[in-house]
């Protein structure tokens, strides 16, 4: 009898085959479980990643919003208040009534100003450009602001909208103003059906794209674009300026 | 031209290419290129040793020892990121066994071809499976993986061993069986033998030609 004839020969080759199948199975399961749960941890790590990233933009929100408390509270005490105490005094001492009329005007201006920095007049019905052009208007001269205009669609943004780009803009001009030293800014705005674009470009002294450090102005920028459902991009360059470009869909 | 010469044209496309891109080759590449002139050796060894004696089995297990311990060589030099213990000590122990296996059948005794039933091709198989699934497991565990390099290669080596363990199994029934049914069986490791040896042929040529050595 031939060896391959023989039933302990045959057993013995089903049960080779046996432990190689097993041993091929033991292998793909625990890959696959180790694959798995590697899997999870990265998943896991992430989601604590994006949660702490949540928890410092609502940080940086709250600081914001003191911030402005103080800035409002600061523009009350040393401007409105200051002018009614002088009023009030004035009244006191018997000046003429012409005085105390033109020193009412000015505190009413005061109060508006004030009012208009909190939220611009008529925003429903104004234009995002003319909005804009109100917040680049008063830097103009001090930073040479160049503002282009292409708008390619009659249709209007949301007010909710209008309001957080106008902010965009108001902290990327004064961003530029304290830490800069510009002396030409570029502002292209350009307005389509499908996105609002704005970019804002200055030839200041720049910074190292490595030694960004994210400072409440950064944060409150990527709060407002998550806000926007938006996409924005800082490129600068030790020397060599900063440009800001965010795309926000217009629908 | 037979389908059994056919692996032999191959190794040969393989070795010229080898050999003309020699300096162009990395080092996994050039190792590659060994093993096809060492299998060409092994094929023309066998031709040889059949014009002198009457059966070339005595090759079977010198060449299950060469392969496994060019593979250990292989999976600890160039894959593995760093030469294991583990794979070190399975390569060992399935040395001894070969050699053990080797000295009983044609040194202290000599087996009839009908008793002739070898398992150093099935050992020398599967180690070469352990090995390549092992390699899987480390690179799926290894957590700053970026780029899984080698897999296809190892994926071509895990299947290609996986059906040459269960060919060589049987051994004793291909050689002495009278139906022809082994014929068949043959035939298709014969055609898997040929593919394998051309995919590594494919690789030799991509990273002398293109200069594409890191393979996915």
């Amino acid at each position: 009898m031939e060896k391959w004839q023989d039933p302990q020969v045959i057993a013995l080759w089903i049960a080779i085959i046996v432990v190689l199948v097993f041993t091929i199975l033991f292998f793909v399961i625990w890959i696959m479980y180790t694959g798995y749960k590697r899997m999870t941890e990265a998943n896991l790590r992430e989601a604590q990643t994006a949660l702490e990233h949540q928890k410092k933009l609502l940080e940086t929100n709250l600081q914001a919003q003191e911030k402005e408390r103080e800035r409002i509270a600061a523009d009350l005490h040393d401007s409105l208040i200051g002018k009614l105490s002088v009023i009030r005094l004035k009244s006191q001492t018997g000046v003429a009534i012409n005085d105390i009329d033109e020193m009412l005007g000015e505190s009413i201006a005061e109060a508006r100003r004030i009012s208009h920095d909190l939220t611009p007049p008529l925003i429903a019905f104004s234009n995002i450009e003319d909005l804009i052009d109100n917040v680049v208007s008063p830097w103009q001269q001090k930073l040479n602001i160049t503002y282009y205009k292409d708008v390619r669609t009659a249709a209007a943004l949301s007010p909710e909208i209008k309001i957080q780009l106008i902010r965009v803009a108001q902290e990327l001009v004064t961003n530029i103003n304290k830490h800069a030293q510009a002396t030409a800014v570029v502002i292209h705005l350009r307005h389509t059906n499908k996105n609002f674009i704005l970019l804002v470009k200055d030839n200041g002294r720049g910074y190292e794209a490595g030694q960004l450090k994210k400072g409440l102005g950064l944060h409150s920028l990527e709060l407002r674009m998550q806000y926007l459902n938006a996409k924005y991009r800082v490129t600068s360059a030790q020397g060599k300026g900063t440009a800001t470009l965010i795309v926000v869909p217009a629908t | 031209m037979a389908i059994g010469h056919l692996s032999c044209v191959v190794l040969c496309i393989g070795i010229i290419l080898g050999m003309l891109f020699y300096k162009r080759l990395s080092g996994l590449h050039k190792c590659l290129t060994c093993y096809l002139a060492l299998m060409l050796a092994v094929e023309v060894a066998s031709v040889a040793v059949m014009m002198y004696c009457s059966s070339n089995l005595i090759i079977l297990p010198i060449f299950s020892f060469l392969e496994m311990l060019f593979f250990v060589y292989l999976y600890n030099r160039y894959l593995l990121p760093r030469p294991d213990k583990l794979l070190l000590g399975l390569g060992l122990a399935g040395a001894i066994f070969i050699i053990a296996e080797f000295l009983q059948n044609f040194v202290f005794a000599t087996v009839a071809i009908k008793d002739f039933q070898p398992y150093a091709k099935v050992v020398d198989n599967f180690i070469i499976v352990i090995m390549a699934l092992f390699f899987f497991y480390q690179r799926a565990n290894s957590f700053c993986e970026t780029m899984f390099t080698n897999f296809r290669l190892n994926a071509v080596i895990l299947i290609f061993f996986t059906i040459n363990a269960i060919m060589f199994l049987p051994f004793n029934f291909f050689i002495n069986d009278n139906t022809g049914t082994q014929f068949y069986v043959w035939t298709i490791n014969v055609a898997v033998i040929a593919l394998f040896y051309t995919y590594l042929v494919s690789l030799i040529y991509t990273c002398g030609i293109k200069n594409k050595c890191h393979i996915a």
